[in-house]
């Protein structure tokens, strides 16, 4: 019995005492937050969807310290709602939309996907909540048409659904994320290309800290994120940093 | 409450797709059903096994399922490409197509129920009077099993409206095509629109309802199963 009562405070006072911080991250940078938390020095715990999930769990009380939005719109939201620091509000990272069409030999532009097949299925991340989708939807704007008599718009969950709507060979081609790309082995990188950041509107990634008791915790992984070593480690990962860090 | 043309388009889709599906069912199922009902063969427990299969996984694994087999080196995808049809993800067709397989057991098995009720007796008798299979098949089973099949079609109907997670796996979205309630109501949710979301899926609710008061109000089928959307 005593041996019991030993151990249940073992238990409990290792709980209170690394007590892991709670992340909420929008699943496209997920992949990458797994990747930087892997150097960090204190147990993380991540938890990912869709920001506008992720917003409204939040909204409902959800135990996160921090959350890493695809957007500045839902962190700043919370902002107003008194849920999260002002001042913590920031651009942590600059997403890059790539064009991805493994059906193309030596990719270089976007009108070799029109020149190799007519009407191509394109698929894109839904624009109307997905950041990268409305990026993508805008390029294809830009430079191909607006009617859509010129390629067929299918329109995926998240940027992740639409490489796998590409991967598994029912689009021809996609608008994803450049970060999906680039530390992928079994993609060549003469199937996707870079597309430039001035023919889209600029992904802005936002982060805040939300208020709750764990605040500190909260704090010291938003230094770790906009530290240099790890800013510099995003540019390799497939994101662009912001200008001016706070 | 005020719907738009978005809401009404969605909820125009489902309704095309649910009664399609549930026509298409009623069709597949009243064979198989009858087979499943009376036969002895060692293959019954294996197609039962199959059928059920929707009731049980989740619809990620269809949907993911479907996604790679109606793609272009999938063996759906081989076929309807040699058709000339071309390829079924992102079309209304490839929605029927996998409510067909989503939708299955909830037809399936009232309508084996409903037979198995009924079982063999009344069919011998109408066969010792000199009924053909077929005037036995329709004199005597189809109108003692009419509740059977009024339940299958119910609830392949409403299960069919619930549908959400293959659709968002298969679909891509696409207004007046793929773009069914479930989907729409999912978008109002993502892009903070709750109280669009929240009128939208108020009706569905109502509509569920409804629709399994009206089925266990017609007892005495039972219903087994019972699956996530």
């Amino acid at each position: 019995m005593r041996l019991l009562c030993l151990l249940f405070l073992c238990l409990t006072g290792w709980g209170v005492n690394a007590a892991p911080l709670r992340i909420a991250v929008a699943s496209n940078f997920y992949p990458t937050l797994q990747t930087l938390v892997a150097e960090y020095p204190f147990p993380v715990v991540l938890s990912h969807a869709s920001s506008g999930k992720l917003y409204a769990q939040i909204k409902q009380g959800a135990p996160f310290e921090l959350f890493l939005s695809a957007d500045m719109q839902k962190p700043r939201k919370l902002v107003e709602l008194g849920l999260a620091e002002p001042s913590s509000l920031a651009i942590y990272a600059r997403g890059q939309l790539a064009l991805f069409a493994p059906g193309i030999e030596r990719l270089t532009s976007l009108q070799q996907v029109f020149t190799a097949q007519q009407s191509p299925t394109i698929a894109i991340a839904n624009p109307r909540f997905a950041p990268y989708g409305a990026a993508a939807q805008s390029f294809l704007f830009k430079h191909a048409s607006k009617k859509s008599d010129m390629y067929k718009l299918v329109m995926a969950e998240n940027v992740s659904q639409a490489l796998l709507y590409v991967a598994s060979g029912n689009a021809d081609a996609g608008l994803v994320a450049y970060s999906q790309l680039i530390d992928k082995t079994d993609i060549p990188s003469s199937q996707f290309m870079l597309l430039p950041e001035t023919d889209y509107p600029a992904i802005e990634q936002g982060i805040v800290i939300l208020k709750n008791e764990n605040t500190e915790k909260g704090k010291q992984f938003y230094r770790f994120i906009f530290s240099a070593a790890t800013q510099s480690r995003l540019t390799k990962l497939g994101y662009l940093i912001p200008e001016s860090s706070p | 409450m005020t719907l738009t043309t978005a809401d009404m388009d969605a909820i125009w889709l489902t309704i095309k797709l649910a009664s399609i599906v549930t026509l298409i069912l009623l069709m597949i199922a009243t064979p198989l059903a009858l087979w499943l009902a009376f036969t002895r063969s060692h293959l019954r427990v294996w197609v039962s096994s199959f059928v059920a299969l929707p009731l049980v996984l989740p619809p990620t694994v269809l949907g993911f399922y479907l996604l790679i087999g109606m793609g272009p080196e999938g063996p759906l995808g081989q076929l309807t490409q040699t058709l000339g049809i071309g390829l079924l993800p992102f079309t209304f067709a490839g929605l029927v197509i996998a409510s067909l397989f989503y939708s299955l057991p909830f037809v399936v098995q009232p309508i084996q129920q409903a037979f198995e009720q009924v079982g063999q007796r009344p069919l011998e008798v109408a066969a010792i009077m000199g009924a053909s299979p077929m005037k036995r098949f329709i004199s005597v089973l189809l109108p003692l099993s009419m509740r059977g099949f009024l339940s299958a079609a119910i609830l392949g109907f409403a299960h069919t409206v619930g549908e959400f997670g293959v659709i968002l796996m298969i679909g891509g979205n696409i207004p007046s095509e793929t773009r069914v309630l479930s989907i729409h109501i999912y978008d109002q949710v993502e892009m903070l629109n709750y109280a669009q979301a929240h009128s939208l899926s108020a009706l569905l609710l109502l509509f569920s309802f409804f629709v399994l008061l009206i089925v266990y109000s017609m007892q005495p089928v039972r219903l087994t199963g019972g699956a996530r959307a």
